[in-house]
């Protein structure tokens, strides 16, 4: 397997406080890694920096995706390299449609015009397989929408933008239980039916349940503390992040 | 040349603002506007408005009589003011379009003006009558107008009267050219329980001063504005709303979106006039600014005038550039931050072009978007 995403002694600050401290962590093409630890550990940290938000300066180590030094890249050329990240809490965009949103990414990601056929009857697909009403494609992008809809139309824009590497930051919390298992279903058809790589930050074991894991990563303060398999899921989740947290960086 | 104020702010604040009025140069009107008018989708027998007199057909009266009398005409009054009011009525020529809707009709009427040499008007009256429906679009694409029409002048005026219970929608789009100034005013009485719903698109234009005066008289009438502008390259756009609440339980929105760039100056004057006696009324004003350039200018007056304890009024701004957080959102999907910024821009057209919900709008707007 080529060298994906590669990032070695990370560190990141935000407003003069040190938030990830040499973290390195590799990822590998089609794998799905987990990333956990306690609130406030810097997991949406690790997440927006590797997206390269100008929230988060990047103080010192290197980001590598497939072989490139991106660090210094802006967010719009990590998209177009076919990074992906979900929000948390995706923004509002008042007077633009979803459908219109997604045509106008998709043409900048490709740069070619989306003939509007084939862009409807891949949105309406899509939006099938996650139980989305189609009255979603003519509303503003997330005005109105519920914490649940919200995340839907997240996981909506990964399967129809169809990156290489998407970074799920905690696209699970406030979902219900029917809520988890549409957003784990496209999860799922992203990870095996696209072939797209991972990186997902999460607190609920349910939605990696259908999931293959292939490694997973404990953060703490801003260090990665313990590293595994899928096994390590399991073991928080009976656990807890007690023992990790005074341990040294991995 | 004489020169005269108008779309003055009805409460004035410091001279040295330059923000109570706007100045223009005292013209005389030589024609009238050339356009065509339909009602629904049938166009009306002859080609464009003949302004014949004593033609009255489907509603639509044209001629120098009014469908209004004397006393109804004034009492509309005008955003503009009395001055721009002079200055058509000094203009013997100018003709009315009389727009009527009987009780209980629903009509759609459709006019569009394109290039008009020299200074020219436009005075149109819209009638409706008791629990009404009256949608009136009017186009005004001086993207065409050749080259000699660089010193062309617009006079347009619209006195409304919505009787008990009637509901009209007045949409006004302006594709700007050449055109050296458009003076655009709305008057406008509203009987009880009476809707008027006022949305104003302006795309470009050299020189742009519009006002809209509501005056809401019967109880429960109520006033929607919705605005949308993309202005540019050293024009200037004057705006000047007035809810005037006078019966009880009125109730007034003025939305306002725009975007300026390359050296755009926009002055918008919302007043919310609560007159004594207004008691339980609502008027609300709201404004969003996109600033694509440090050169813009961006003037605001919001007035709330309160002459009654019993009443509610607020306004609220966003004025600025895009914030980190948007702006990394959309990065984050690949869009170049050049194309957000334009994308943005449309979708604050698109907002208004949502509320007016006409598929003939749409398409005249988003072509003119597409063309630049």
């Amino acid at each position: 397997m080529s060298e994906f995403l590669k990032i070695i002694d990370l560190t990141a600050r935000a407003e003069e406080k040190e938030l990830l401290h040499q973290v390195s962590l590799e990822i590998q093409e089609g794998e799905t890694h987990v990333l956990l630890g306690p609130n406030g550990a810097g997991k949406s940290t690790l997440g927006y920096t590797i997206m390269g938000s100008p929230e988060y300066e990047v103080t010192g180590g290197k980001i590598y995706f497939q072989g490139d030094d991106i660090t210094e890249e802006g967010a719009d050329k990590r998209a177009k390299r076919g990074i992906f990240l979900s929000f948390q809490n995706p923004i509002e965009i008042p007077g633009i449609t979803v459908s219109n949103f997604l045509r106008t990414a998709l043409e900048q990601l490709t740069g070619e015009r989306i003939k509007l056929f084939d862009f409807k009857k891949r949105l309406k697909n899509v939006m099938d397989t996650l139980q989305m009403d189609q009255s979603y494609a003519d509303r503003d992008l997330n005005v109105g929408f519920s914490g649940g809809e919200k995340k839907k139309a997240e996981i909506l824009q990964l399967l129809m933008l169809n990156p290489r590497l998407a970074i799920l930051d905690e696209t699970d919390s406030g979902l219900d239980v029917d809520a988890v298992k549409t957003v784990s279903k496209g999860i799922e058809e992203f990870q095996k039916k696209q072939g797209g790589s991972l990186l997902i930050i999460t607190h609920n074991a349910k939605i990696l349940e259908a999931l293959k894991v292939d490694k997973t990563h404990v953060l703490v303060d801003g260090r990665i503390v313990a590293e595994g398999g899928p096994e390590l899921v399991e073991d928080v989740g009976q656990n807890g992040f007690e023992k990790y947290l005074d341990k040294e960086s991995y | 040349m004489e020169r005269i104020k108008i779309n003055h702010l009805p409460g004035q604040t410091w001279n040295r603002l330059g923000m109570n009025d706007i100045e223009i140069e005292k013209y005389s009107f030589e024609k009238n506007l050339e356009g065509k008018i339909r009602e629904e989708k049938e166009e009306l027998p002859g080609q464009g408005i003949a302004y014949c007199d004593k033609d009255k057909q489907g509603g639509l009266q044209r001629g120098t009589e009014s469908s209004f009398d004397r006393e109804e005409k004034s009492d509309c009054g005008s955003a503009l003011g009395d001055a721009f009011v002079e200055l058509l009525e000094e203009t013997h020529m100018a003709q009315v379009v009389s727009l009527v809707a009987e009780a209980g009709e629903q009509k759609t009427y459709r006019m569009e003006f394109g290039k008009t040499e020299g200074a020219a008007c436009g005075k149109f009256d819209l009638l409706a009558k008791q629990n009404c429906e009256m949608t009136v679009f009017q186009y005004f694409d001086d993207r065409t107008a050749a080259e000699q029409t660089k010193d062309a002048r617009s006079g347009i005026r619209n006195r409304i009267r919505a009787e008990k219970g009637a509901y009209i929608k007045l949409v006004q789009v302006f594709l700007g050219g050449e055109r050296e100034e458009i003076l655009n005013d709305i008057g406008a009485v509203l009987e009880e329980n009476a809707e008027l719903e006022v949305d104003q698109i302006f795309l470009g234009g050299k020189k742009t001063v519009s006002g809209v005066l509501a005056q809401l008289r019967g109880r429960k009438s109520s006033f929607t504005s919705n605005i949308a502008y993309d202005i540019g390259q050293d024009e200037r756009l004057d705006l000047n709303l007035i809810a005037k609440h006078i019966g009880k339980k009125t109730e007034a929105q003025m939305d306002v979106k725009g975007v300026l760039r390359e050296g755009a100056h926009k002055l918008l004057r919302a007043t919310v006039d609560f007159i004594p006696g207004c008691s339980g009324s609502v008027g609300k004003e709201n404004e969003e600014v996109l600033l694509m350039d440090e050169e813009v200018v961006n003037q605001t007056v919001p007035l709330i005038l309160c002459g009654e304890e019993d009443v509610e009024g607020a306004h609220g701004a966003s004025i600025g550039r895009i914030n980190e957080e948007y702006l990394f959102y959309l990065k984050s999907r690949g869009i170049p931050e050049k194309q957000i910024y334009e994308m943005l821009a449309n979708a604050r057209i698109e907002t208004v072009l949502g509320k007016i919900d006409d598929g003939e709008t749409r398409e005249r707007v988003m072509a003119a978007l597409v063309e630049g």
